[in-house]
């Protein structure tokens, strides 16, 4: 008798114990193999179509991006003058800085790319295929800040022969914070939030295109970006501003910071960069945001 | 004694849904609901049919219906002439050569002298409904990013010189028009019946689907709007694969294999 107390008594606890331990997983829902990623780590692939598939359904794509480190970014931007009836490049306008839809050749948006390379501005952090494109720029201090911080570049069709590329501009992504980004297609319509607070909501001129097969996963990173991306989550069907909330409430805390779960507790044991001295002779000084100018007790 | 203050006094039965009564009278109804039996009508369908007790009605001026729309990929249809539904004398033919050079406004311009109303999207997912009448042509306002892969439902009530859309019974467009709705002048004649899209319009592929045209022979009240049955049908009912993933392209094929088959047959019992 005494011994089946014990057992019971001991399997209550371990339940117990299992559901605080665990708890958190429960609560953090996300989709595909890991829970972040590093953004520094080039075309990952975080989701593939088992889990989730963008299509021209209405869907929404959740995701959690912390930036450590970027470029820097200058100034101004190349910008085209948009009196042309449809743009052949995909660039904002001089004059306000809004981009339109630049026209593919046909079906061959190659005239439409941004950048990537180390001269461009931007910078694509996540993308499915040519289809839907996160891009950013850099960070500069409050006094040059980019005139196109971030934006989505999406592919749209009039027809099976004539696509377009056209941007939904975004806010910038806060730098060394965690920031929960939520997008959401309807039809036309893109609403992005950051957090549960929406940024944008914005219809494109044409109907967006489904990805074809080959395009499907979501992959994300960019070398010259450091930080971490993750708690993707995709899901068919639009979310609203209630269920975008309730979504922040599950997966953030109070401070916007995502309930992460160190697959490794004793990660926070890892050695320091330079374990036997200070090798650059600089100290590991941080902004705490990205407007401040880098300050340091040292000359 | 009741039907004796229905007639002089205050109306007492209600004959159909929203009428003034109280008393609700079953059984009279001046509705009728067509292609409801999940799968999509044949091409340049006509309704209301021969034994129908709609027929002969004039639908000019005076007349309302809803209709159950699913739209799925755009970009495998030619932008200039996505008809989803129109109202003639008779089935419209094909014009005699549609590329490049036919735009949105060649397709407007064909159809009206063609027909009397015409419900299409335009080059995006907006959706237009556009009146011939007499020499005038007068469209509803567009209604902006109707939904992709998701049913729903259309209603318009025209009622003199004034006609109103609803998008799943909550009222986007109003429009009060100098003179009552009539006949084109230049364009179709003869009784006017209400056609499915034609072979010609929505290709290569069908990327809009229909089900639960419901007709009335009369302007109907916001009530009957709301109320209107069958409900919206869900996105099996248009007789597709909802899975926005696979193109269904064997569905398609055999859908416009069906419906060729069945126009075929319509149009040799009109000969």
């Amino acid at each position: 008798m005494f011994l089946e107390v014990f057992l019971f008594v001991g399997a209550l606890l371990l339940i117990l114990y299992l559901s605080l331990r665990y708890g958190r997983y429960i609560k953090t829902q996300y989709q595909g193999p890991k829970q972040t990623y590093d953004l520094s780590i080039p075309e990952t692939t975080v989701i593939t179509p088992t889990d989730f598939t963008w299509t021209l359904a209405p869907c929404t794509l959740r995701f959690a991006i912390y930036v450590d480190a970027s470029p820097k970014t200058v100034m101004t931007v190349d910008c085209i003058d948009h009196k042309a009836e449809a743009p052949e490049k995909f660039a904002p306008d001089c004059a306000n800085y809004s981009y339109r839809p630049c026209k593919c050749m046909g079906t061959d948006c190659g005239r439409c790319a941004l950048d990537s390379s180390d001269s461009g501005h931007m910078s694509k952090l996540l993308s499915i295929g040519e289809y839907v494109q996160l891009w950013a720029s850099g960070y500069t201090n409050q006094n040059d800040k980019p005139y196109v911080p971030a934006l989505l570049k999406i592919r749209t069709g009039l027809d099976s022969g004539q696509h377009y590329m056209e941007a939904i501009p975004l806010p910038t992504i806060p730098l060394q914070k965690w920031t929960m980004i939520t997008i959401v297609k309807e039809g036309r319509r893109f609403d992005v939030y950051y957090g549960a607070k929406l940024q944008i909501s914005k219809m494109t001129t044409y109907p967006p295109l489904n990805p074809d097969s080959g395009s499907q996963n979501i992959t994300v990173g960019n070398k010259k970006w450091g930080g971490l991306i993750g708690m993707f989550k995709g899901t068919n069907g639009a979310s609203y501003a209630p269920e975008v909330q309730a979504d922040a409430h599950t997966i953030l805390d109070t401070r916007g910071i995502p309930y992460i779960n160190d697959p490794l507790p004793w990660s926070a044991f890892v050695l320091p960069k330079c374990f036997f001295g200070n090798c650059t002779g600089l100290p590991d000084v941080k902004p705490p945001n990205q407007f401040m100018v880098y300050q340091t007790n040292y000359s | 004694m009741l039907v004796v203050i229905n007639y002089t006094v205050t109306p007492i039965f209600s004959f159909y849904p929203g009428s003034p009564g109280v008393i609700p009278v079953p059984g009279i109804t001046n509705d009728l609901v067509f292609w409801k039996d999940k799968t999509q009508p044949a091409f340049s369908d006509p309704v209301p049919k021969k034994d129908d007790k709609l027929y002969g009605t004039s639908y000019i001026k005076m007349f309302s219906f809803g209709i159950d729309l699913y739209v799925r990929e755009l970009a495998t249809s030619n932008a200039s002439t996505r008809l989803i539904l129109y109202k003639a004398g008779a089935p419209i033919p094909a014009p005699s050569k549609i590329d490049a050079t036919f735009t949105g406004d060649s397709f407007i311009n064909y159809m009206k002298k063609r027909s009397s109303m015409i419900m299409y999207l335009t080059d995006t997912n907006d959706l237009v409904i556009t009146f011939f009448s007499g020499s005038k042509q007068y469209n509803t306002a567009p209604i902006k990013n109707i939904p992709l892969y998701t049913p729903f439902r259309i209603t318009l009530v025209v009622e003199d010189k004034m006609f109103t859309t609803y998008l799943n019974s909550k009222q986007v467009f109003q429009r009060l028009v100098p003179e009552s709705i009539a006949m084109p002048s230049d364009g179709t004649s003869g009784m006017q019946l209400f056609y499915s899209s034609p072979e010609w319009t929505n290709n290569p592929r069908h990327s809009i689907y229909v089900q639960n045209f419901h007709l009335w022979s009369r302007p109907i009240s916001y009530k009957e709007v709301i109320s209107a049955r069958p409900a919206l049908a869900l996105d099996k009912d248009f007789g597709l694969s909802p899975d926005a993933a696979t193109p269904c392209s064997s569905d398609s094929s055999s859908i416009v294999a069906a419906s060729k088959a069945v126009a075929n047959t319509v149009t040799g019992l009109l000969n």
